[in-house]
């Protein structure tokens, strides 16, 4: 049955190629922009290394303080003070780790500038991120326990600092610091933000210890739990400790709000600013769906009018088959199937535009080192992509075509 | 005639309301996109008002975010003495603390009263010789010196733009207004000019000084300098040496304003370039959509087209019929729009974008909807032109 209606579909897109070839344009430019928006998105958010204890992780980066009384407010990402006091001692916690954002700092080499990022971690972040290492050996807890000037570089920099030769030994020259190099390792792309930089050194190699007494600005935090179901007992204890922050001023601030989020919640938070303990998750997955409809409808109601006139021209072949006994449910079927083949197809077809898109935006280094790529979870997505605008678009024209009378079929009447 | 073919369009209505939605969605992305484009054209065509030829900017760090009441006088200190060594430079002609810079990507918001009125402003705190590192020009009155700040009610610079919607086209200097919840002065107007950058919105703007002595100010991030010509990134390198060993606990980089405009350029072209490529795209599948439609309407109809011919209609009157029809879907697709467009400024939801770029977009969207669609109903116009009576009476 299905092989007959599959033939029958593929017989009628090749007999109207002009409407086909409108239909599969349509359908594989809508698909493609979608599979290029889950790409970037399933890239920044998936665990493959450095980070690849993402699933148990959680991420502390913003800190308001408040008054309670007027309304002063400081928003920034958190303090070194601040993460040093209030999450060593978490319950659950296999590991934890500090470390700075990254700072862009200026290097000179043989006259020229560059401008390279650079991270301060302690010695955790490294036991915590699984760094692929070209050579030498990560920074460790006694780098950080010492304040040694020792610096890790990716690539990249390795590249342009010593033009490719092997780093291990030599010293760096970066924001009027001198480190020695003690490690190399892979480009990180700057959309995984806990792991990416150019150069990463000690958190005790900073020019003066005044961070150490900073309950706000310039640092996070990751907090890797035993297994995610540790997740809730962390999230509590953190929001304790929140009540037992000391302010320096407390005329000023007298409330800190913080949340230790996973990965989703943290981008969720920061587009639906939600104060809450779930992060707004459920908002935000709406508006995201409410955004990728809002996309389709176009190309859907495009795709709605073409079926609706190629199922009028084939208004015979339905009083035909109705008047030979054919049900409603079955032709209803047929349809939807016919429009899945089409979407499905243009599905692959966008798959393969998305690839090209995403190639050329590695190639073109917008993103730095952007390794964007098409993976199995993408194509999976965009086939699910496809198949929802394919029954969405498919079930109006369907629904319209079997309702109708097989005598005024047959005539060829009015629809 | 416009009568007749209204009945026409009604008479198949089930047929011509998905058409219907499908031009009205065209249009609306046609309306958003001229909309944005004629904003951002309109703010690119005023005059810029500053130079940014020669013109460095100097971010600091110092050591410590928060500013604690303790280090606080040493920072402010050591800051000057910084300023003091970039100005003895002779590659730099002039130099200036400041916050806000153009490019930037961070502007500030106050609130500016006269008499009980309340206006919303962005401001910008600056150092002395702000205005001639940018080569910013008066309309009146002058930037303020060391003897203004002496004084108890401090000067402020205003923008031309604030000043006429204060004080309509008298003289702002020398009015009193209330400025951060205190009193000042107003001792000079400036001619406008883009302090976010070349596509952002002119905004009623103010500058203040900055009085680093005040134990609650922040210290500057930024120093813009103005460069002697032709100074090289040679200078740059030994400048940051001098900071360094005066400084030891700072961070500093210098980046060109002229590199910050092109990065500025490079990020919000690029934004539109994606978004007008998709909406392209969208109105090309559209168009291509509404051919196969129109075309198969045409077919669908050969009979009725061929007993208006065999009648004695001629060839052009059909033509005209079918185009006329899809005039008629597309004008109502455009009072629906209209509709949801008078929606915008009622809602409040255009923000900078004015009435007047609203409008200006909502015109130029109907002249290339209607042109769209013409050119989608040409060849099939043309198809029902070709229907020949005799064949088509045949059917019957």
């Amino acid at each position: 049955m299905f092989r007959n209606y599959l033939k029958i579909a593929i017989k009628v897109l090749l007999r109207r190629k002009f409407f086909t070839f409108v239909s599969l344009f349509g359908i594989a430019f809508t698909l493609m922009v979608l599979i290029v928006i889950t790409a970037l998105a399933q890239h920044a958010n998936s665990n493959g290394k450095p980070e690849i204890h993402s699933k148990r992780s959680l991420h502390i980066t913003r800190l308001t303080l408040r008054h309670s009384n007027n309304s002063n407010e400081w928003n920034s990402s958190p303090g070194y003070k601040f993460l040093d006091r209030h999450i060593r001692d978490l319950p659950g916690l296999e590991n934890y780790t500090i470390y700075s954002q990254f700072n862009t700092v200026a290097a000179y080499v043989g006259g020229r500038k560059l401008e390279l990022s650079l991270k301060r971690t302690d010695g955790r972040y490294w036991e915590v991120m699984a760094f692929e290492f070209l050579e030498g050996r990560p920074l460790s807890r006694e780098d950080e326990a010492l304040g040694r000037h020792v610096a890790v570089i990716n690539e990249a920099t390795r590249d342009q600092y010593f033009n490719g030769e092997n780093a291990v030994g030599k010293t760096l020259e970066a924001d009027g610091q001198t480190f020695q190099v003690v490690g190399v390792v892979k480009n990180v792309p700057i959309y995984r933000m806990a792991p990416f930089s150019d150069i990463w050194v000690p958190i005790s190699s900073a020019k003066s210890s005044n961070y150490r007494h900073q309950l706000g600005g310039g640092f996070n935090a990751i907090l890797l739990a035993v297994s995610a179901s540790a997740f809730p007992t962390i999230k509590r204890a953190f929001a304790d400790e929140l009540g037992k922050v000391e302010f320096t001023d407390p005329k000023r601030y007298d409330t800190a709000i913080a949340f230790a989020d996973t990965k989703l919640e943290m981008i969720s938070r920061s587009i639906v600013l939600s104060e809450e303990e779930g992060a707004g998750v459920e908002k935000f997955a709406g508006l995201l769906i409410l955004f990728m409809l809002l996309f389709m409808l176009l190309p859907g109601v495009n795709l709605i009018n073409l079926n609706m006139s190629r199922i009028m021209e084939r208004y015979t072949e339905i009083g035909v088959r109705k008047a030979f006994g054919a049900t409603s449910h079955g032709l209803t079927t047929q349809f939807l199937l016919e429009n899945l083949v089409l979407t499905v197809l243009g599905g692959f077809v966008g798959l393969v535009l998305a690839h090209i898109a995403l190639r050329i935006t590695t190639a073109s280094g917008v993103i730095p080192y952007a390794n964007l790529n098409v993976n199995l979870s993408v194509f999976v997505y965009a086939m699910i992509l496809a198949g929802i605008f394919g029954v969405l678009s498919g079930v109006y024209p369907a629904w319209r075509m079997s309702r109708q009378h097989p005598v005024a079929a047959l005539k060829g009447g009015s629809l | 005639m416009i009568r007749h073919l209204i009945r026409l369009v009604w008479n198949r209505k089930r047929a011509n309301i998905l058409v219907l939605v499908e031009i009205f969605l065209s249009f609306m992305v046609l309306f958003a996109i001229c909309s944005s484009g004629l904003y951002f054209y309109n703010n690119y065509s005023k005059p810029l008002g500053f130079s940014h030829e020669d013109v460095w900017v100097l971010q600091l760090r110092p050591p410590q975010n928060l500013m604690s009441p303790e280090t606080r006088e040493e920072g402010v200190n050591l800051f000057q003495q910084l300023l003091r060594q970039i100005r003895a430079n002779g590659e730099v002609e002039h130099g200036a603390g400041a916050f806000v810079v153009p490019y930037g990507e961070s502007h500030w918001m106050t609130s500016l009263g006269l008499n009980s009125r309340k206006l919303p402003v962005s401001y910008s705190p600056i150092g002395l010789d702000f205005e001639k590192v940018m080569e910013l020009e008066m309309v009146e009155g002058r930037f303020w010196n060391e003897t203004d700040l002496a004084l108890t009610v401090k000067p402020l610079v205003i923008n031309v733009t604030l000043a006429r919607e204060l004080f309509g086209s008298e003289s702002a200097v020398g009015e009193v207004v209330e400025f951060n919840d205190t009193e000042r002065k107003v001792i000079g107007v400036v001619q406008d000019y883009r302090h976010q950058g070349d596509l952002t919105p002119l905004k009623f703007f103010v500058m203040a000084p900055h009085i680093l002595s005040k134990p609650t100010s922040y210290l500057y991030d930024k120093v813009v300098m103005k460069m002697a010509p032709g100074v090289s990134t040679g200078f740059e390198e030994k400048l940051m040496d001098e900071l360094e060993a005066m400084a030891p606990g700072w961070s500093f980089t210098v980046q060109t304003m002229e590199r910050m405009r092109n990065d500025y350029f490079k990020k919000q072209l690029s934004v539109m370039a994606i978004f007008g490529l998709v909406a392209v795209f969208m109105l090309v599948m559209v168009a291509m959509g509404l051919v196969g439609v129109l075309w198969q309407n045409v077919t669908r109809r050969t009979s009725e087209l061929g007993v208006r011919r065999a009648k004695g209609a001629t060839r052009n009157r059909i033509y005209f019929q079918i185009l006329g029809e899809l005039m008629v879907i597309t004008t109502l697709a455009i009072f629906m729009g209209l509709v949801v467009a008078v929606q915008l400024p009622i809602l409040g939801v255009t923000g900078s974008v004015g009435n007047g770029v609203l409008a200006s977009g909502f015109c130029l969207a109907l002249v290339l909807i209607y042109l769209l669609t013409t050119v989608s109903g040409l060849y099939p116009s043309w198809l029902a032109t070709r229907i020949n009576p005799a064949e088509a009476l045949h059917y019957e």
